[in-house]
């Protein structure tokens, strides 16, 4: 590899050890605010957590997280028809996104647990 | 814009990660000037002394999206012809015809690889160039 290029993969490892530091707050803030929906449903609300996690979908992938990138699309997926096809938040739906933000916590916890596994090998 | 090369990018993007990324793809590896705004609205007021060659422009953004965005640019009369790409987490083909036809060249899908960005950007650029 040359210089160069290894560098660049440096700059791009700082970034994702950078992204990965500040995911379970992502997550933690995606939790609370679908814990706020559950309980008043307001459509800001709706829009903020679809904002956010719209943003993990693409955000994820691009650091080489395809699972939770592909879990947050399909959470974004059922937001997206809340908020542009006009479907009402109905039940069935609503336990999926539960059942999808709870799994987004557990990979957020696997990738957090895997990247300090690493450092503390190093 | 024929054969026009392709040397600045006016960035629109919300999320400071991807900011990140998208910096050291386009400028490092693609060697394009970069400047990158956090909102449409801070888009709207640095575009015009820029003058950017392409408008890169995320979709989805809090406030002021992606469309409205373009839209606002566009009504500026030194960006007008200025062409732009849209990129998003969410392709599905008839939103990138709805998007082509507000004014979009092309969509670029999130995620995206930070080494291959450049060279997509440059070829959605050369086909549309020639």
């Amino acid at each position: 590899m040359s210089e160069q290029a290894s560098t660049l993969e440096d700059k791009l490892q700082e970034l994702k050890n950078s992204y990965v530091d500040h995911l379970s707050e992502k997550i933690k803030d995606i939790q609370k605010l679908w814990n706020s929906l559950v309980n008043n449903w307001q459509s800001e609300t709706q829009e903020e957590l679809h904002i956010i996690i719209h943003s993990l979908a693409g955000s994820a992938g691009t650091f080489g997280f395809d699972h939770m990138g592909k879990v947050a699309r399909s959470a974004d997926n059922i937001l997206k028809g809340y908020r542009e096809e006009g479907v009402s938040p109905d039940k069935s739906k609503n336990n999926e996104l539960d059942t999808l933000i709870e799994k987004l916590s557990c990979v957020c916890n696997e990738i957090v647990n895997h990247s300090s596994n690493k450092e503390s090998s190093k | 814009m024929a054969n026009k090369e392709l040397k600045k990018i006016l960035y629109v993007e919300d999320e400071t990660d991807i900011q990140a990324v998208a910096s050291i793809a386009l400028e490092a590896v693609g060697g394009f000037e970069l400047e990158i705004c956090s909102s449409g609205e801070e888009a709207l007021q640095k575009a015009e002394a820029f003058s950017p060659d392409l408008l890169l422009l995320d979709v989805m953004m809090p406030g002021m999206d992606g469309p409205t965005t373009l839209q606002k640019l566009k009504e500026k009369s030194s960006l007008s012809e200025t062409p732009a790409i849209f990129m998003t987490a969410k392709v599905q083909n008839n939103e990138i015809e709805h998007f082509k036809q507000i004014g979009a060249l092309d969509v670029i899908a999130k995620p995206f690889d930070p080494m291959k960005l450049a060279e997509q950007i440059k070829q959605i650029w050369d086909s549309f160039n020639v």
